[in-house]
């Protein structure tokens, strides 16, 4: 197996004082695994996920240390490399769908604009293939989908579609940053269970999550992180069966709701 | 006691070329909520959870049914009689930031049900505000701030504040957890739970799509699907005790507990 992406030493400060907000965070991403990050919020999860696609504006954010997809060092790439590279082989699923889309374009348009964007191919053929690409995630109706607008449709069909839209450049890594989080529990297993068709045909998955339920279902290994740093990490058995930080063993306390030990 | 008696509501919109598309939300709905219990109602996005919420909180109104409270047909009141009963029932919404007004101070805006709907004097209102800051854990110092200046959970905090500060005999949360990591998540149900216990919020309905979150917060869950209630459940403790099959998938659909139960 590969390793695809590899962050070592990732440091991200907040300007002009470079207040420190990730802090000496590594870890690497191998073909067809998954690795959840899990964490409360204020952790610096999503802020590794932004960093990681290019998504930080150099003006408020220093990054310094390594991140490496295959053999290219991304941090240090120019913007034109960042463009065909982000987005196509490096996918981003983000937390919430309902702000993902512009509420004045139709799902169809938007997803012909951006297959034009990474690629040069007729509208017709944008058109065409953004179909297909709804009809493999199983949407109901792809003609009709693609002519309505963002709003009419539920959360969880939205987050479906830009899970679609995010596999039509055939990525080698997705990284779902709360792609569940704002999902009721049925529609969040029906975007599970894609993420996990996805692993078995060699994507590797970066989850961000704070729900350990989600790093249970998928993840392969999982960090934990608290204010900007690791404090622990394994693979997903030794975290649920045997965590070692106190900090781990509360956030699994919390996450499993038992009526008695409510209040300690 | 509330009773709901045939309770349906109709949302009319049009689709695009004008023509009038029915959503029959609430449908027949008949459901009885005893005094000093607390309730959890479970169904998916779309399930009509949420109308049932603004209903019962006096936001909407329905389209037909009745809702008999202390002996009285709230649906069939007019505004201003309407008004008075307000005190007794409140809502916590599910994002608190845009719950609350950003350009009140915390302060204000737990006081607002106060000076809306009672004629309380300032300094009784006051005291009213410190004491059940203290009751929901917000530091007093926090009360002169902005929404913006504080943190998720403590703005959720300030909403529970904001809903008791009229000691109304009802609460309706509606999806109050969703979103909030599983820390803060825990805290506020506790806090709730903790409330119930003191006597200070002795009646709810709690609204989730989660049903690990029902089981915690009441013995008395219904479970809600296309604007009816098809599962009413008494004592409910376990999994086990639903037997509805929708029921079952919505558990079949919770994420699992442990890698070992993939």
């Amino acid at each position: 197996m590969t390793e695809l992406l590899k962050v070592s030493k990732l440091c991200i400060g907040l300007k002009p004082q470079t207040f420190p907000i990730v802090k000496n965070v590594s870890f690497a991403l191998r073909e067809g695994t998954s690795l959840a990050v899990v964490g409360e919020s204020g952790s610096g999860k999503t802020i590794t996920c932004k960093s990681i696609m290019q998504l930080l504006n150099p003006k408020t954010f220093q990054v310094s240390g390594s991140i490496r997809y295959r053999k290219t060092e991304l941090l240090t790439m120019d913007e034109k490399g960042i463009r065909a590279l982000c987005g196509s082989k490096i996918a981003m699923i983000v937390q919430n769908p309902m702000t993902a889309f512009d509420p004045t374009v139709k799902i169809g348009a938007q997803i012909v604009e951006t297959l034009m964007a990474h690629q040069r191919i007729s509208k017709r053929d944008a058109y065409a293939s953004g179909i297909l690409a709804l009809q493999k995630m199983n949407l109901p109706r792809c003609e009709q989908l693609m002519d309505s607008y963002p709003y009419t449709l539920s959360g969880g069909m939205l987050q479906r579609i830009i899970i679609a839209l995010s596999l039509i450049h055939e990525p080698d890594i997705i990284i779902a940053d709360e792609a569940t989080t704002s999902l009721d529990v049925k529609n969040q297993n029906m975007v599970l269970d894609e993420l996990e068709k996805m692993k078995r045909n060699g994507i590797a998955l970066l989850l961000v999550t704070h729900d350990f339920g989600v790093a249970a279902k998928l993840a392969d290994n999982v960090i934990v992180m608290r204010e900007g740093k690791i404090i622990e990490r394994g693979t997903v058995y030794d975290i649920f069966e045997s965590p070692r930080e106190a900090y781990t063993k509360e956030l699994l306390k919390a996450s499993i709701l038992k009526r008695g030990n409510c209040i300690d | 006691m509330i009773e709901l008696k045939d309770l349906s509501k109709r949302y009319i919109s049009k689709n695009k070329y004008g023509k009038k598309l029915r959503v029959d939300a609430l449908k027949q709905l008949s459901l009885t909520l005893v005094s000093d219990t607390s309730y959890a109602l479970v169904g998916e996005s779309g399930s009509g959870k949420s109308t049932l919420a603004r209903i019962l909180a006096c936001v909407e109104r329905p389209t037909s049914g009745e809702i008999w409270f202390d002996g009285k047909n709230v649906a069939a009141m007019r505004s201003k009689a309407l008004r008075l009963k307000r005190k007794e029932f409140q809502m916590v919404l599910q994002n608190a930031q845009s719950s609350l007004d950003p350009r009140l101070r915390i302060y204000d805006s737990i006081a607002e049900p106060i000076r809306c709907l009672t004629q309380t004097s300032r300094s009784d209102e006051r005291k009213m505000i410190l004491e059940i800051a203290e009751k929901v854990q917000l530091p007093e110092a926090l009360l002169e701030r902005f929404p913006h200046e504080l943190s998720g959970g403590q703005q959720k905090r300030a909403c529970i504040a904001r809903a008791m500060s009229v000691s109304p005999k009802f609460i309706v949360f509606d999806e109050s957890v969703t979103g909030l990591d599983v820390t803060l998540r825990k805290q506020i149900l506790d806090l709730i739970l903790q409330l119930n216990r003191d006597g200070r919020l002795s009646m709810f309905l709690f609204i989730t799509h989660n049903i690990d979150v029902a089981l915690y917060m009441a013995d008395n869950i219904f479970v809600m699907k296309d604007g009816s209630v098809i599962e009413q459940l008494e004592n409910a403790a376990s999994y086990g005790d639903f037997r509805h099959d929708y029921s079952r998938m919505l558990i079949e659909s919770l994420p699992p507990r442990s890698p070992l139960h993939r």
